[in-house]
């Protein structure tokens, strides 16, 4: 991606120009999407989440250091709000209970097979609980300690979502190539 | 072959990262709407700051006490004994006894009381008293026509008494306790104003008077922070009409200007929210003439605008229309003055006003430097007459 193009619109985002911001909306909205959508329930959630998180880009882009690469910057702004998403949704409701022990094996190559679509499908049928830590722990690469930090919950209660999310998610894939094969 | 937990969260991850999702103009468009809707609210919240500022300013200057001076000094009388004490510190009672002299003077209370209260009033000194209409001229008059009637210079009383009942009944220092009275029980009124302008306006993005003719309307309201400055604020509805060259057009962002654009024809309607400080530069019976410089918020309400390509290699000329796309928050500078002729016998002003709007920032879409001028007819009502 263009350095010298992204720092200009930022230039520009700072002068609050209209046509900077939609260009760096632009460049950085499939980045947003391929994190947002993993902790939204669905697209139009997902759309939501990035629309807050380019809120705030926006609203507190003087504080970005351009010495520094945007991504990253970026990419903490989205965690953060879907973070504070997940915060507004857990007030409506308790975090879930670990039950039942599923004993799904995985399959090499199920998830190559499978669909992007289809994959973030299976995440999004996650509770609120089980795809955050999912999210952040598997794929934005947050530990336990930072998990439980960020989301106001213990290590252990990180770990057990995290267990979770995973073997219903073992099993969503089992079952969907089952289905398949018949 | 199975896969341990960190062999299905890398798969996972390659998966989710290895795609990329369109992007959709929809989005943006929700976006833009939200920024929109933030733009607005932060407007109003400076507005209302600016509002309250005002105000306050507004009630500062008329919680003051008519009775001290700007520099905090108090009007001061002293007595025979030369001991000076504070008008304003005197019981009501004492202060009409000093003052109010109409009585004694038209001879109720005898001559010796008319003696007595010249001689409370040979020491009086005063500086820069505000006055009732805040100009202290009144009393430093009083006193210059006061000096040479005191007691040493007394020819006789009969000589002394014409001219002093005169100036005594002329005193403002009555007006003032009488004047003070009111404003304990309802307060000073507010010298407040509104005024209606309206006429045409030039636009260029080039010079800054002439070009495109337009025209601007709008209501105004102001009011009196001191005996010569106004702050007025309001609302005008502009029509903005002009041509600009291909590279004044520059609405930065992923703009690819093309080659073959010679320039773009624009017309917008804009509501402009003004806030400028009036100088009442001279005033006599008739006419006055107002100094006026302030800054402008635009709101682009509507936007028009014409591409027009080079006619034998470019393409057709292509149009853009946006609706409140864009605001500009504190952004033109208003710069005009004022010559108003006073109708007779009524708090009416009609008023001549040339005037240039320069902007801080690009305007419109565009970010266009667009300059405007023009001469509007205004017609200015002050809601309380002025004692000046």
């Amino acid at each position: 991606m263009d350095e010298l193009l992204i720092q200009d619109l930022i230039r520009g985002c700072r002068k609050k120009e209209r046509k900077s911001q939609k260009g760096l909306y632009q460049l950085f909205y499939s980045y947003a999407m391929k994190m947002c959508i993993r902790y939204a329930k669905d697209k139009e959630e997902a759309l939501e989440l990035i629309n807050d998180g380019f809120m705030r880009v926006f609203t507190n882009i003087h504080k970005y250091d351009p010495a520094k690469p945007f991504r990253p910057w970026l990419a903490t702004i989205m965690i953060n709000t879907s973070i504070d998403h997940y915060r507004k949704q857990v007030k409506r409701m308790e975090m879930e209970e670990l039950n039942a022990k599923h004993e799904m094996e995985d399959r090499e190559g199920i998830l190559s097979r499978i669909h992007y679509e289809d994959l973030i499908k299976l995440v999004q049928r996650l509770s609120v609980a089980y795809r955050t830590v999912f999210n952040l722990f598997a794929i934005d690469g947050y530990s336990h300690e930072e998990i439980a930090s960020m989301l106001s919950i213990s290590v252990g209660t990180s770990k057990s979502n995290l267990f979770k999310a995973r073997e219903q998610l073992k099993k969503m894939l089992n079952s969907r190539e089952l289905a398949d094969h018949n | 072959m199975e896969l341990n937990d960190n062999e299905f969260d890398a798969a996972f991850r390659k998966k989710v990262f290895d795609t990329d999702p369109q992007y959709e103009e929809a989005a943006w468009d929700q976006m833009e709407r939200k920024l929109r809707r933030r733009d607005r609210i932060v407007l109003m919240r400076r507005s209302a700051l600016v509002l309250l500022i005002l105000l306050a300013g507004v009630w500062g200057y008329y919680a003051i006490d008519p009775f001290t001076t700007i520099s905090g000094k108090k009007i001061e009388v002293a007595g025979h004994d030369g001991t000076r004490e504070s008008l304003k510190d005197k019981p009501k009672a004492e202060v009409n006894a000093h003052v109010n002299s109409e009585e004694a003077i038209n001879g109720r209370k005898g001559q010796k009381l008319i003696s007595a209260d010249l001689a409370k009033l040979r020491p009086v000194t005063v500086t820069g008293i505000k006055t009732a209409d805040g100009s202290g001229k009144q009393i430093e008059e009083l006193v210059a026509v006061i000096k040479p009637l005191l007691p040493d210079t007394i020819q006789g009383e009969k000589t002394v008494m014409d001219p002093l009942r005169q100036t005594i009944d002329n005193l403002p220092v009555e007006k003032m306790v009488q004047q003070d009275k009111r404003d304990k029980k309802a307060g000073r009124g507010l010298p407040l104003s509104m005024a209606l302008s309206a006429g045409p306006e030039f636009n260029s993005v080039s010079r800054v008077i002439g070009g495109n003719a337009g025209f601007t309307a709008g209501l105004t309201f102001g009011v009196g922070i001191s005996g010569r400055m106004d702050l007025q604020a309001g609302l005008r509805y502009s029509m903005k009409q002009y041509s600009a060259g291909a590279f004044d057009y520059n609405p930065g962002g992923s703009w690819n200007r093309s080659n073959a654009l010679t320039g773009v024809d624009a017309s917008c309607a804009v509501l402009e929210i003004p806030l400028q400080a009036s100088y009442l530069l001279t005033e006599d019976r008739g006419r006055s003439i107002r100094l006026n410089a302030g800054i402008s918020s635009y709101l682009m309400l509507k936007e028009d605008y014409k591409f027009r390509y080079d006619y034998a290699s470019g393409p057709a000329s292509r149009y853009l229309e946006k609706t409140n796309a864009n605001q500009h928050l504190m952004s033109v500078v208003d710069l005009s003055a004022t010559y108003f002729f006073k109708v007779q016998d009524s708090h009416l002003k009609l008023g001549l006003e040339p005037f240039v709007k320069i902007p801080l920032t690009g305007v419109g879409e565009g970010r266009v430097n667009l300059k405007s001028s023009g001469v509007s007819l205004k017609i200015r009502y002050d809601l309380e007459r002025k004692n000046n």
